[in-house]
């Protein structure tokens, strides 16, 4: 008894744990998706920029030795390259070498942004071999992204959302549409706060050239997955601690993904959004209305034994119909006499 | 005195149950088990017609109106259904539509005229860059080029010609901007560079973003289902042409078939037209539309943003027609690698699993949830009618003790005319049987006179005539009918005129009276009793007259009784 006791509960305990066991590898598999990515656009990207720059080197000495005999000609011809190579993401700027646009952090960084679909552009692979990669990347890596947002939400939800409206709910009797939209509201204000003020705040510290609006913007463009890229934190070359700093930022991306995932979802759980919704998602309802049916043929099905066990019913109280009208008059007349 | 005490005994017994009494009586009998039996079917008929009375209306009225409800539900969902999906997607399409070309506006009534400083900026800084060509220091070259990049990166380039009006803020542009705004894609290569565009491009995604997702699901159905039909009519085909292969393995070559034929009509044909159209390399092409199907948008290729091209008006809003339709498919093949993913991964077949034992367990909570209060109901239902049958067979059971009351006390005059019925016909077999006895008695003792002639002999018959007239009155008041009288009196003339003619005895009369020895006996005791205590009260003389008298009274007297009797029920 106690042996089998024992083996039921570690076979509970293996099966309670299995689901935390897939997520944990779920996570770890989605980490080594990123670092894979980001080791291959380094080793891809990196020996190209290094051929870019040297060669924007020796323009540059160049048209110095030949400074006298400048033409306008000459000068476009260096502009046009100084430009085509800043599009690239290669500085030529004082101080130039010290920063590197594919270094490991760095291709983290841009390996989350294609996953996440945000998509900044200030670097972009340059070779045929990147570009490939990229394409084979983020056609296998965006839905395996989208199955792990899905999971981690769900999983969040439940301890966000659910649990606070039903605790109200009990606790305080108030109607839970009404719970469900005072704590979206305050979810919705925490996130704001949390993702977009307080970060904001400090990009605007951290990055010299930004103001408190440019680095709301930035903020709102990222979580949003736009990546317009016009701002881009860590890419001053004065920058302290930069691949720490460019970590930092992979890791708020994500959370702030995340939680921006969960107010929408939050949102949509609404009676009122799920009103507005059912406008358009008509064709989902269709099963609903299916199971609905069947419900009603099981009531009818169901209701046929009872029609059965009343109907002798009926056929029982016709002969007795008759009695008390001929036994009433009877009855009646040992009274009057 | 002793004469009228008798008379009241004696009426008792000889009052006979009036006809109609009997028939009043008669029903009584039948009608008393039938009344019982009607109180009791009566309680049970109600116990039966309220559960069937009350019942059957709420059964019957309400699961066919809620299944004549449900019935235009549904009518009325598959109405909606129907006529929403078209109104739906077109109205979706039209705001979304007017959006861009409204943000679009905006974009570039906000953005233009900071273009336009910027590019006047860098050709004054390059004029002067001219000018001082040969004093030219390390130090004016970088800020040149800082300068330079700058300038590009607001969207103007220095290079070439400053005649040309391209401008990345004209009503195409801004609308092409607008859309990868919406869409989430965010090439980059433009972008708003003043804090009202920015404040501006923030409140456009936040309402613009959920409006395209509507209209993302709507083109994303109408894709799903075209797919889902198509695929049908291919296994059809396949089915008709082999029908031993399995059907998943057709299902999965058709699905096959179908994501190869959108990736042609999506990605490789407008890959060959962007090859054609951009100048790009065909890996350039495809890795764009890759990009931008993906909502990526790193901007390294934008179709349309090159300014050397001169393109036609329409070239980018087909490009944006495109990129809608191309996001729904590609929407649509995501989440089917989506759901593969998950259906290969045995994480989620367990959440699956659990997924289905939940619901099972769900919905065999909620019909077990509904038997139960259907039986409650039917239950209460049932107590209440029960109730409502007791009270009424308790209130016939108090009517059915009334009538058995009164019953009882019609039963006491049925008795009284069955009893004395009774006494009427042994009296009547009495009497006769008397009367034959005594003309025997009669018959004998005159024989023995005419042997016998001696003084006590006369005497003794003297004594004899004397007690046969005592039992001849007798029987005359026993008997009330009158032709009954005039029988006696016959018989007892008949009686004299044997004595006086003195007749020889018969044979048969000797038979007779041996076998009625012992009746004779019983007879003498009988008529020996009333003549002695009548003996002192009769006088030789008055004989007849009497029992005439007497007759008369108890027939008034019994007429009498029988009013009593009718006017008692």
């Amino acid at each position: 008894m106690l042996q089998s006791l024992a083996g039921n509960s570690c076979v509970r305990l293996i099966q309670s744990n299995k689901s935390a066991w897939y997520f944990l590898f779920l996570v770890l598999g989605y980490v080594l998706y990123l670092i894979f990515g980001a080791v291959v656009f380094s080793s891809v990207e990196l020996p190209y920029e290094d051929d870019l720059r040297q060669q924007l080197r020796e323009i540059k000495r160049l048209f110095l030795q030949e400074h006298q005999c400048l033409s306008e000609e000459r000068l476009e011809r260096f502009l046009s390259k100084a430009l085509e190579a800043s599009n690239y993401g290669v500085s030529i700027l004082n101080n130039a070498s010290a920063s590197w646009n594919w270094d490991f952090t760095s291709s983290l960084f841009f390996a989350s942004t294609v996953l996440s679909t945000t998509g900044y552009g200030h670097t972009a692979p340059l070779s045929d071999g990147g570009k490939a990669f990229c394409i084979i990347y983020s056609v296998i890596g965006i839905p395996f992204t989208l199955l792990f947002l899905t999971a981690v939400v769900q999983r969040i939800m439940v301890y966000s959302t659910w649990r606070p409206i039903m605790y109200v709910h009990t606790r305080w009797g108030l109607s839970k549409p009404l719970v469900a939209l005072v704590h979206a509201t305050l979810l919705a204000v925490v996130a704001v706060s949390c993702f977009f003020l307080i970060p904001a705040a400090i990009f605007s510290a951290l990055e010299e050239n930004w103001n408190f609006l440019e680095s709301f913007y930035f903020c709102f463009i990222s979580l949003s997955t736009i990546g317009l890229g016009d701002y881009v934190p860590g890419e001053a070359f004065n920058q302290r601690f930069r691949e720490l700093y460019k970590l930092g930022i992979t890791v708020y991306l994500l959370l702030g993904l995340i939680a921006m995932l969960v107010v929408l979802e939050t949102f949509c759980e609404l009676q009122q959004l799920k009103q507005l919704r059912k406008m358009f998602y008509l064709k989902k309802e269709k099963p609903q209305d299916r199971l609905a049916i069947m419900e009603h043929d099981h009531l009818a099905f169901s209701s046929m034994p009872d029609a059965t066990i009343h109907s002798p019913h009926e056929d029982k109280t016709e002969p007795f119909v008759d009695f008390p009208v001929l036994t009433s008059p009877g009855g009646d007349d040992p009274m009057i006499k | 005195m002793k004469f009228p005490t008798e008379n009241p005994r004696k009426p008792g017994n000889w009052n006979p149950p009036p006809v109609p009494v009997q028939t009043n009586l008669v029903p009584p009998k039948k009608v008393q088990p039938g009344m019982l039996q009607s109180s009791l079917v009566q309680a049970s008929v109600a116990t039966m017609q309220n559960p069937m009375g009350c019942s059957l209306p709420r059964l019957s009225v309400s699961r066919p109106a809620s299944m004549v409800a449900s019935m235009e539900a549904v009518a009325d969902g598959s109405a909606l259904l129907t006529v929403m999906k078209w109104k739906t997607v077109l109205a979706v399409f039209v705001v979304v539509v007017a959006y861009l070309v409204a943000g679009g506006l905006v974009f570039r009534a906000l953005e233009q005229h900071f273009e336009r400083y910027q590019k006047d900026s860098i050709t004054l800084k390059k004029a002067a860059f001219l000018l001082k060509h040969p004093c030219v220091t390390p130090d004016e070259l970088e800020e040149l080029i800082k300068h330079s990049v700058d300038a590009v990166n607001a969207g103007v380039s220095p290079i070439g010609d400053t005649s040309y009006n391209s401008s990345h803020w004209d009503l195409g542009s801004s609308f092409f901007f607008a859309g990868t705004v919406i869409t989430t894609i965010g090439y980059g290569n433009i972008a708003p560079s003043t804090e009202g565009g920015k404040i501006f491009c923030i409140l456009y995604a936040i309402f613009g973003i959920p409006l395209f997702g509507f209209l993302l699901a709507g083109v994303g159905d109408q894709l799903g289902t075209i797919f889902g039909k198509s695929i049908a009519k291919v296994e059809k085909m396949f089915r008709r042409k082999h029908n031993q292969i399995s059907q998943t393995k057709i299902r999965v070559a058709s699905t096959l078939l179908f994501i190869l034929a959108g990736c042609i009509l999506f990605v490789t044909i407008p890959a060959i037209i962007f090859k054609h159209i951009e100048g790009w390399t065909g890996l350039e092409a495809i890795y764009f539309v890759v990009i931008t199907l993906t909502t990526v948008g790193i901007g390294d290729y934008v179709a349309g943003g090159n300014r050397r091209i001169e393109y036609r008006k329409w070239y980018r809003p087909l490009v944006w027609f495109w990129i809608l339709v191309g996001l729904a498919y590609f929407a649509a093949v995501l989440s089917m690698i989506g759901d593969w993913l998950r259906v290969l991964s045995k994480k989620t077949k367990m959440e699956v699993g659990e997924i289905k034992a939940h619901a099972a367990e769900w919905k065999a909570n909620v019909r077990a949830e509904l038997r139960e209060t259907r039986r409650r109901l039917s239950v209460e239902v049932h107590d209440k009618l029960q109730r409502a049958a007791t009270i009424r067979s308790m209130e016939r059971r108090q009517l059915g003790f009334d009538q058995r009351a009164h019953s009882l006390d019609m039963l006491s005059p049925e008795r009284r005319a069955a009893f004395n019925s009774l006494d009427a016909t042994n009296f009547k077999t009495s009497s006769q049987e008397s009367i034959d006895t005594k003309l025997n008695n009669l018959r004998l003792r005159v024989e023995q006179n005419e042997h016998r002639r001696s003084d006590p002999s006369q005497a003794y018959s003297e004594d004899n005539i004397f007690n046969r007239l005592g039992s001849v009155t007798k029987l005359a008041k026993r008997n009330k009918n009158r032709d009954l009288k005039k029988n006696i009196l016959d018989d007892g003339r008949k009686a004299l005129d044997s004595f006086s003619c003195d007749t020889p005895p018969m044979d048969e009369e000797k038979k007779e009276a041996e076998d009625e020895e012992l009746e004779k006996e019983v007879n003498i005791s009988l008529t020996n009793l009333p003549l002695f205590v009548e003996s002192p009260n009769k006088q030789n003389g008055f004989v007849p007259l009497p029992p005439q008298t007497k007759e008369e009274e108890t027939e008034t007297k019994l007429e009498d009784k029988e009013f009593r009797l009718q006017v008692d029920p």
